[in-house]
């Protein structure tokens, strides 16, 4: 293109002469680009609002539920639902709302509570923290069938292992089958991380297994 | 034609355009500037460093916890190690994974709340009320600006809604209370024939070759360990003590110093009246105040009662009423206009007119109480005592400074430091690596005396302090290295190791052969225990887990058996912690009454769960994020 042109003089002239043909339209593009930029922005500031309103709610309620406060954690858990049900504070907030229900005697609201949160936990670790809590309640009020599916749907069980091996120890307890019971505390124990306590409330459940004779000898 | 735009530059769109360039460049920039620089990191977290700043700062905060917490156990060269430095720096990737982990579950701190816990920091607090200059000034001696601080609080805040909201939620179910009280508290009923080992032990017998033998197999186990003989310099504050001597003019003079500080301690009991001047006073109402006190003074010139002129003129309200006596005082406790006057004026007389940022004060001294300045032959012993101190340590540290640079500057003798401070080099028993006599009790000095740098290269050491003021530099005079002992000097105790290990399998055999008619239904506990003399039958009863009255193997065993499903007894045989072998019966298992178990146990039970399964569920969430996230560790950094 540069070398069409005679003189500087040239040169200017053409520059102008685009300009005024596509002035507009770059000006337009410009435009719709800041405002696409500040718009992303105005869009990021929005979301951190939100997440940090959602986060004074939670500190609410997570106070609220340390002090036993059964009645304002209950309506900041509402205002929570109303406004920010998809963030994940909803999710945690659900988790501690479970605990102060099984606290108060109350293990189908809880038990309510934890589905909730089990289906919103997404993939992460809390999806993993929901679902052993949820076990934990599950294997407590007899609904073994339903504990048994759950187990089954954890397709990677990661650094969960340990608590997954568990709760199938406890599951098989509760169908009073030792052996599985034993050999689920037994692997248990194997992958017990050392400088954790607990170690031995686990290595009585396992000795507690041990049974012989009659059905389920081990 | 670049040329010919730069030449024609002048027009408002030309320089819309570069203003549009420029800012392209300006944004550039600011990424690389957030980045940092590539090669000097600590740790990388899914591309985010860990810079080297941040773990010499956490090095410093875990030493410095460690030192509170140790006290004067504490040990510097525990600093050094690398799983000391791998600690710390995994700490920080464990949390810049939960900020990570906060951040993608979409956790914020809020601003307001942030603020809500800084003002209810009772570090910050005057009078319950935060105080922004306190606040600021105790971050300056920290040496942290106030958004570094709140930078850093808004992370950890952050770190701990995350985690915190995991541990302290778990699920603890009425059920799993009970299951686990149950286990605790679980009765077995056990016996048990106890079969010891001494009777055999006195009849197996151990021939030369079996010893000979056993010394060949194991010629590893029977060595002298590696011992020095050190030769060491020796600095202790209390010996110098002894050499200092103080003569009686320096005495005086120290005598001559308490008294002027003790007469700085006098207090003084004055009253006053106070015609009160607001700060921002002009020159008139000044000058009014001004009168009004001259008037006052001269009523008192003119015999007027100082009490009852105080208790009627006086703005000050808090003496008025007590005829203006303010009680008495030291130095320091007074603006000092009235200080200087009260501490001046001698009593009885009345000042004119003081000016002080309250206004003018008339005072009058009422009462001297002197701080009693006892003699010089009574203070003897006490300025003797203190000068010797300061004497002796500022010598100690002239000295041990001195030790330090001579022993380090000629490292392969300490005859030098030995002849300039004159210090008699002494020379220690022989010390192997558990220890020795005299200095060989010091860990210190075991560390350095075989360490590399003293054993091998045979330096002088680093001066150590053993005990508070008391300094020794050492190096090896003498090395024996390992060397083998002789079979003769270790027979005995192979004989008795050969002799236990023997009888014990005899014994085993034994007590297997018992076991088996036990197990056939042949006999009894009881029968056995009335057939063979020297074993004898325990029956304790129902015992509980760690039961204190038996033995804890035989405890940890009985936990162990297998219950019969049809309730009948199960068995196990083994030796217990003293060498005897047990034959051990099962006869039942008692489910403890819950009914029975206190509600305070229940609920102590509770909280133990909660707290087990919240920091293994935490746990297993940080070991979930490490196995997903992308981490390097600067090895290097760690190996130094």
């Amino acid at each position: 293109m540069a070398e069409s042109f005679k003189t500087d003089d040239e040169q200017a002239e053409a520059i102008k002469k685009w300009l005024r043909e596509n002035g507009s339209a770059l000006l337009t593009g410009i435009m719709l680009g800041l405002a696409a930029l500040f718009g992303g922005k105005a869009w990021l500031q929005y979301q951190e609002q939100q997440s940090m309103a959602a986060s004074n709610l939670y500190a609410q309620l997570s106070n609220a539920v340390s002090q036993g406060e059964s009645a304002v954690a209950t309506s900041v858990h509402e205002n929570l639902l109303n406004e920010y049900a998809g963030s994940s504070y909803a999710v945690l907030a659900a988790l501690q709302i479970a605990r102060l229900q099984l606290d108060e005697d109350n293990p189908e609201a809880a038990q309510a509570q934890l589905e909730w949160a089990y289906e919103r936990a997404g993939d992460g670790p809390l999806k993993h923290t929901a679902r052993v809590r949820l076990l934990r309640l599950l294997i407590a009020r007899d609904e073994l069938d339903r504990a048994r599916a759950l187990l089954d749907e954890v397709s990677e069980r990661g650094s969960y292992a340990v608590v997954y091996l568990e709760l199938e120890g406890d599951l098989a307890m509760a169908h009073a089958d030792y052996a599985t019971a034993r050999t689920a505390y037994e692997a248990a124990l194997a992958a017990y991380p050392g400088d954790l306590p607990g170690r031995s409330l686990l290595e009585a459940k396992r000795d507690d297994a041990a049974r012989v004779g009659g059905e389920g000898a081990a | 034609m670049l040329q010919a735009i730069r030449d024609r530059v002048t027009g408002i769109i030309a320089w819309v355009i570069v203003g549009l360039i420029s800012v392209t460049f300006a944004l550039w920039g600011v990424d690389s500037y957030l980045g940092g620089s590539a090669s000097n990191y600590a740790a990388k977290v899914n591309d985010t460093e860990i810079s080297t700043d941040q773990y010499r700062l956490g090095l410093r905060q875990q030493a410095n916890r460690m030192q509170a917490m140790l006290g004067e156990r504490f040990d510097r060269s525990m600093l050094t190690t690398t799983e000391f430095k791998r600690a710390v720096l995994n700490r920080l990737v464990e949390e810049e994974l939960l900020l990570q982990a906060a951040d993608d579950y979409g956790l914020s701190i809020s601003d307001s709340y942030l603020a809500a816990r800084i003002h209810a920091d009772s570090a910050f607090q005057t009078d319950g009320e935060f105080d922004p200059e306190r606040y600021r000034n105790l971050l300056a001696q920290q040496g942290m600006s106030p958004s570094l601080y709140e930078h850093q609080l808004r992370r950890s805040l952050l770190i701990n809604q995350l985690i915190s909201s995991i541990s302290t939620s778990g699920i603890v179910t009425e059920a799993a209370v009970s299951q686990g009280l149950q286990l605790q508290n679980q009765g077995r009923e056990i016996a048990f024939l106890q079969l010891p080992l001494d009777p055999w032990l006195e009849r197996v017998e151990v021939s030369e070759d079996e010893i000979a033998a056993y010394y060949e197999a194991n010629s590893g186990q029977f060595v002298e360990p590696q011992q020095v003989q050190l030769k060491y310099l020796e600095l202790s504050l209390d010996d110098l003590r002894q050499e200092i001597s103080i003569d009686e003019a320096r005495l005086r003079q120290l005598y001559e110093d308490e008294k002027a500080r003790l007469a700085g301690e006098e207090q003084r009991r004055a009253r006053h009246i106070l015609i009160e001047l607001s700060e921002g006073a002009g020159a008139a109402e000044e000058a009014a105040a001004r009168e009004r006190a001259r008037a006052i003074h001269q009523q008192l010139q003119d015999g007027a009662d100082f009490a009852e002129l105080a208790e009627a003129e006086s703005d000050d309200p808090g003496s008025a009423a007590q005829g203006g006596d303010l009680g008495f005082f030291s130095r320091g406790f007074m603006v000092p206009e009235f200080e200087q006057t009260a501490f001046s004026l001698e009593p009885g007389r009345i000042s004119e007119p003081v000016r002080s940022p309250f206004g003018f004060h008339i005072i009058e001294v009422t009462d001297i109480r002197a701080k009693d300045v006892p003699g010089f032959e009574e203070m003897r012993d006490e300025l003797h005592r203190r000068a010797t101190q300061d004497e002796a340590e500022q010598r100690f540290y002239d000295i041990a400074d001195r030790l330090s640079q001579l022993t380090f500057e000629i490292p392969d003798s300490l005859q030098p430091a030995a002849d300039e401070l004159d210090l008699e080099i002494q020379t220690s028993d022989w010390i192997s690596e558990s220890g020795g006599p005299g200095i060989g009790q010091y860990d210190q000095v075991l560390n350095a005396a075989f360490s590399e740098d003293v054993l091998d290269q045979r330096n002088n050491s680093q001066p150590l302090e053993v005990e508070p003021n008391h300094v020794l530099v050492l190096r090896v005079a003498e090395h024996q290295p390992t060397r083998p002992l002789p079979l003769e000097a270790v027979s005995d105790r192979i004989r008795e190791r050969v002799a236990r290990e023997k009888a014990a399998g005899q014994l085993r055999e034994h007590g297997q052969a018992l076991l088996a008619r036990l197990e056939a239904g042949e006999t009894t506990l009881e029968a056995l225990a009335e057939e063979a003399s020297d074993a004898s039958l325990e029956t304790p009863g129902a015992i509980k887990r760690g039961d204190p009255g038996v033995d804890p193997v035989i405890a940890a065993r009985a936990f162990k058996l297998p219950r019969h499903s049809d309730g009948s007894v199960t068995r196990d045989a083994f030796v217990d912690s003293r060498g005897d072998y047990i034959l051990l019966e099962l006869r039942g298992v008692q489910e403890p009454d819950l009914q029975a178990v206190g509600e305070n146990q229940r609920q102590a039970f509770r909280r133990n769960l909660l707290q087990l399964y919240g920091s293994v569920e935490a746990q297993a969430l940080v070991e979930q994020l490490r196995a997903g996230a992308e981490i390097e560790i600067n090895e290097q950094l760690i190996e130094d």
